[in-house]
């Protein structure tokens, strides 16, 4: 894994539009990606009362720990934890080796649909981390300088 | 990892607090959370049992512009510092970027501060990652105990790696030395990643 990650002005759009499609066909919230560390890279739909940060701080902290649970019972990671609320619930599923998406839906759309098209999503998503992750570890655009 | 967002003008760096239990680390945090305006941070996260001891981190998120043109963001983490909390912690430090090794200044938890620092870097190897290539400072916390172990054993206790490292003394609780630390580490990982990522001269 390299050091850094970089994300272009380019790979940044196709992230936000992978996430805006799945809002449209799930019909779910929210959809926020990130990397098991935490870092937020792409988030989506309604935030309005949320914090997508915290959010994906905390369902870093959530899969890491099911992962620990995983490898107890001989698993390597479980792929998919859905929260069940009353009114909202939320998908987590793993894409490709190090990120995660976090799918915020209500009542008005199903857990079966939220997971059909994250899977679909996560495909998608895990072709262009992949991409972004492969990238030799060189700022991309110039250089970078700290401010005085 | 850091990350560097080109679209949105972005970085983002993850600064862990180290150390063993009760040494201050949480009280770091919160003296940042304090003094830094709410412009510049959100709400601090604290996974933390009824008693106050934390179970998981605590999170808190400042952005500075410390870089010119990206607005920068520091993820600052506290672990567990009880040593049965050991699977946790292994889990905060996954995509670390700098550390601020938390040690107390107690006579009698010189032991642990050892320990502590010899288990951060097995943590660590379990990333592929060995502490010289990870910025990080000590903080010496608690210097206005009675018993105050002197600053030069601490350094002998623990600043022996290849390559000795800033260290700063502090009372987390009153604030003292708290900035000093969060300024040093987070130059350091800033250093480190702009190094790492300007051209290469052949």
């Amino acid at each position: 894994m390299p050091r850094h990650r970089f994300i272009t002005p380019d790979e940044q759009k196709q992230l936000d539009a992978i996430l805006r499609e799945l809002l449209k066909n799930s019909d779910a919230k929210t959809a926020i990606l990130l990397d098991h560390g935490g870092f937020l890279m792409s988030t989506q739909g309604f935030t309005e009362h949320i914090d997508p940060q915290t959010i994906a701080v905390l369902a870093a902290g959530a899969f890491s720990t099911t992962r620990e649970l995983a490898k107890m019972i001989g698993e390597e990671e479980f792929t998919v934890m859905f929260h069940q609320g009353r009114r909202d619930h939320i998908h987590l599923s793993a894409v490709g080796k190090d990120a995660l998406l976090v799918i915020i839906f209500e009542n008005t759309t199903t857990v079966g649909m939220v997971r059909l098209f994250a899977r679909e999503a996560s495909k998608k998503l895990a072709s262009i981390l992949l991409m972004i992750n492969e990238r030799k570890s060189e700022a991309p655009m110039g250089n970078i300088k700290l401010q005085q | 990892m850091s990350t560097v967002n080109f679209a949105t003008r972005e970085i983002t760096c993850k600064i862990v607090y180290y150390g063993p239990g009760l040494s201050g680390k949480t009280t770091n945090l919160l003296f940042i959370h304090k003094k830094v305006p709410a412009k510049h941070r959100s709400d601090m996260v604290s996974l933390a049992t009824d008693g106050d001891r934390t179970l998981f981190f605590d999170f808190l998120p400042l952005v500075t512009n410390a870089v010119k043109g990206f607005s920068t963001k520091f993820q600052l983490y506290t672990v567990p510092g009880q040593v049965f909390y050991n699977a946790t912690r292994k889990l905060v430090l996954q995509g670390v970027d700098g550390i601020v090794f938390v040690g107390d200044s107690a006579w009698n938890r010189m032991n642990d501060n050892h320990e502590s620092f010899v288990n951060m870097k097995e943590n660590l190897s379990e990333y592929g990652l060995i502490i010289e290539e990870v910025p990080y400072v000590l903080q010496f916390n608690k210097r206005d105990l009675p018993d105050a172990a002197p600053v030069e054993y601490m350094n002998h206790l623990l600043n022996r790696e290849k390559q000795r490292v800033p260290h700063f003394e502090s009372i987390a609780i009153r604030g003292v030395g708290v900035f000093e630390t969060l300024n040093a580490i987070s130059r350091m990982v800033l250093v480190k990643l702009i190094s790492e990522l300007s051209p290469k001269k052949e």
